[in-house]
């Protein structure tokens, strides 16, 4: 890996106080992803992989280490420069979809926009034309099978064409017909915008179109598959 | 469109209690408005009767005597006995007792004026122009207000006035105590006045109020023009203003103790009796707020908890959208907008009710009714108080909400909440 990675973690660390007992998320984790990777993050449940997304997402605070995005630290972000960062860098999805059920599908993706202060609608119909809902666009979220909403859900993830996506087991609520229709949806837009895609998930399924697999275990990141030295 | 779904959107069940909240507040604000109206309409009523009472004047005056008296100058009239007061007030003593407090001096006389063909007897007043309206009032018809440069000038009023047949710029003579006559000038003819203080009316004078037991009538003059008159600088009684009412039994004390030589001089307050009448009042003034302070916070708290609930369930909505990359500023007037048009819409049905609801005017029990009626006042005051009740309570309500969205972590809110 060069120096000038486009997302870089150094000795991060993480850990949640439950009551009276300090448990710990992340431990010492260091990743490189370069800018258009498609790095994936396994391990079990409670491993660590949403805490490193949510962390990369700046989301949520790491206890230490740092986290260099394009060059620059989001660890410890104000909390208005870390909606700025969320804004323009970073397009995030989420297991349990995360629609406002009192929008309709267009009006979903179209929400980053408003963040941005640019709203497009045609824009946003364009997006849902292109993850296969062009049909579907004045249904409200309520109206959308599990599928149709994480499909609204990443093309809410690219609507201000970040360099980053996130993904937090996009297709952990599917059926396996959907799974694969939505990764594979996921992968192409990303690969199309030459975004990164930091994806996690436990299904062994989709690791052949990943270009690095880590695993993490009781929080610690371990290298399980590179692409290029395969 | 998409704003307006934001912020009145998906609040599911929960937008029940958000209508519960809206109509409490309502209920609060009509309770909440009427009680301010009230103490409101009474603070008025106060107002009112101190400035007719004015507590805070001190009256110092000479001996009412009986043993001065004035010889008509013409006909077959007998010498009268007329009671006057007796110029017996050092303006310099009463200066050293009154202190900071403002000093208003006088010198009323009684005094024959003669005409062509007619004595009449004619009250004259030497004031300080300048003074002396901060405790009485004039309204002036024709012609003007003495000004404080004036000398051998007066102001009458209109029943002096006719009595003496004179107009505005004629002149009228006034016997002086070296007996000389002094000529004064017609400057301003009154329509009517009011004279704090003013001397009991015994004998037979120009009246504008033909019911009062006081003086109503009378020429004014200059104080240094009565100093001519009298030929004395002494004053026959003054007003003292205390600096504020609470000063006036020191300050009465100290002049009480200045005069306790000169037995012909006497203070006279009202405080002590407008204490007794205001005590009743300030109690009832201050069980009303106490009253409504205890149903804000109660009802407050219900508003507060309500909200709660409802922002509670919302929270994951906020977190989405701060997700999405929505900044704290406009996820802030996001969260804050129900609820301030529930409080906006609660306060102005709540301010309605209050206003149709509420008694035009009423009499206060016991002491107070004489103060008068008591009429509600809607003014700015109350608008203050209701919103700021309106506003707290639904504060409350958010605090929480807001405090999670800008000390806790984003993720927290969205592994807590559910959409």
């Amino acid at each position: 890996m060069t120096g000038h990675a486009f997302v870089e973690v150094n000795s991060l660390s993480k850990a949640y106080r439950r009551g009276q007992r300090i448990v710990p998320a992340l431990s010492n984790v260091s990743l490189q992803v370069e800018a258009g990777e498609f790095v994936i993050l396994t391990g079990s449940s409670g491993a660590g992989k949403t805490t490193l997304l949510n962390l990369l997402a700046a989301l949520d605070w790491p206890d230490q280490g740092e986290i260099i995005v394009d060059r620059k630290n989001i660890a410890h972000l104000s909390l208005r420069s870390a909606a700025s960062y969320r804004r323009h860098q970073v397009g995030i999805i989420f297991q349990a979809y995360n629609l406002l059920p009192q929008l309709t599908a267009v009006q979903n993706v179209a929400l980053p926009m408003i963040a941005a202060g640019r709203l497009d609608l045609g824009r946003a119909k364009e997006l849902l034309g292109s993850v296969g809902l062009g049909d579907r666009s004045l249904h409200r979220a309520t109206e959308l099978s599990g599928g149709e909403q994480q499909r609204v859900a990443i093309a809410r993830a690219l609507a201000n064409d970040p360099r980053l996506v996130l993904a937090d087991e996009p297709t952990g609520n599917l059926d396996e017909e959907n799974a694969k229709a939505i990764m594979r949806l996921l992968v192409d837009s990303c690969k199309l915008r030459s975004a990164t895609l930091i994806l996690a998930t436990h299904d062994v399924e989709h690791l052949q179109r990943a270009d690095r697999v880590f695993e993490l275990r009781s929080g610690i990141l371990r290298e399980q598959y590179n692409r290029s030295t395969a | 469109m998409i704003s307006v779904r934001l912020i009145l959107g998906g609040f599911g069940r929960r937008a029940i209690e958000l209508i519960v909240a809206g109509v409490v507040i309502a209920v609060l604000i009509a309770v909440i408005a009427s009680a301010a109206a009230v103490v409101e309409g009474a603070r008025v009523a106060l107002y009112r009767f101190q400035q007719t009472e004015r507590p805070d004047v001190i009256h110092v005056i000479g001996r009412f005597n009986r043993a001065l008296f004035e010889l008509p100058r013409r006909g077959n009239l007998p010498p009268a006995t007329l009671p006057v007061y007796e110029p017996r007030i050092e303006p310099e003593e009463l200066k050293l007792a009154g202190g900071n407090a403002t000093i208003i001096k006088r010198q009323s006389l009684l005094r024959n004026v003669v005409t062509e063909n007619d004595v009449s007897n004619v009250y004259v007043f030497g004031i300080d122009p300048q003074l002396e309206v901060k405790a009485s009032s004039f309204h002036v018809a024709v012609g003007r207000f003495l000004a404080p440069d004036d000398q051998n000038v007066a102001v009458l009023d209109q029943a002096s006035a006719r009595s003496l047949g004179v107009h505005l710029g004629d002149s009228f003579k006034v016997r002086t105590a070296g007996d000389t006559d002094l000529s004064l000038i017609v400057v301003g003819i009154l329509d009517s006045m009011e004279l704090h203080a003013a001397p009991l009316s015994t004998v037979l004078a120009p009246v504008l109020e033909p019911s009062a037991r006081v003086v109503t009538s009378g020429a004014f003059v200059p104080l240094r023009t009565s100093e001519d008159i009298f030929a004395r600088s002494t004053l026959t009684d003054a007003l003292v203003v205390a600096k504020s009412v609470d000063d006036v039994p020191r300050l009465s004390e100290r002049i009480r103790q200045q005069f306790r030589l000169n037995t012909g001089v006497f203070v006279e307050e009202r405080y002590t009796q407008y204490l007794r009448q205001v005590r009743d009042f300030r109690y009832t003034l201050a069980l009303f707020w106490t009253v409504g302070v205890l149903a804000s916070v109660l009802v407050s708290a219900i508003v507060a908890a309500l909200l709660h609930d409802v922002y509670t369930d919302r929270r994951c909505q906020y977190a989405v959208l701060a997700a999405v990359g929505f900044s704290p500023l406009h996820l802030l007037s996001l969260i804050f907008a129900p609820s301030l048009l529930v409080a906006a819409l609660g306060t102005i049905a709540g301010s309605l009710v209050a206003a149709a609801l509420s008694p035009v005017q009423f009499q206060m029990p016991s002491l107070l009714a004489d103060m008068g009626p008591v009429t509600p006042g809607f003014n700015g005051a109350v608008l203050a108080v209701v919103v700021i009740v309106a506003l707290a309570a639904v504060s409350g309500g958010v605090a929480r909400t807001t405090w999670m969205m800008a000390r806790r972590p984003i993720a927290y809110s969205l592994r807590k909440g559910e959409l």
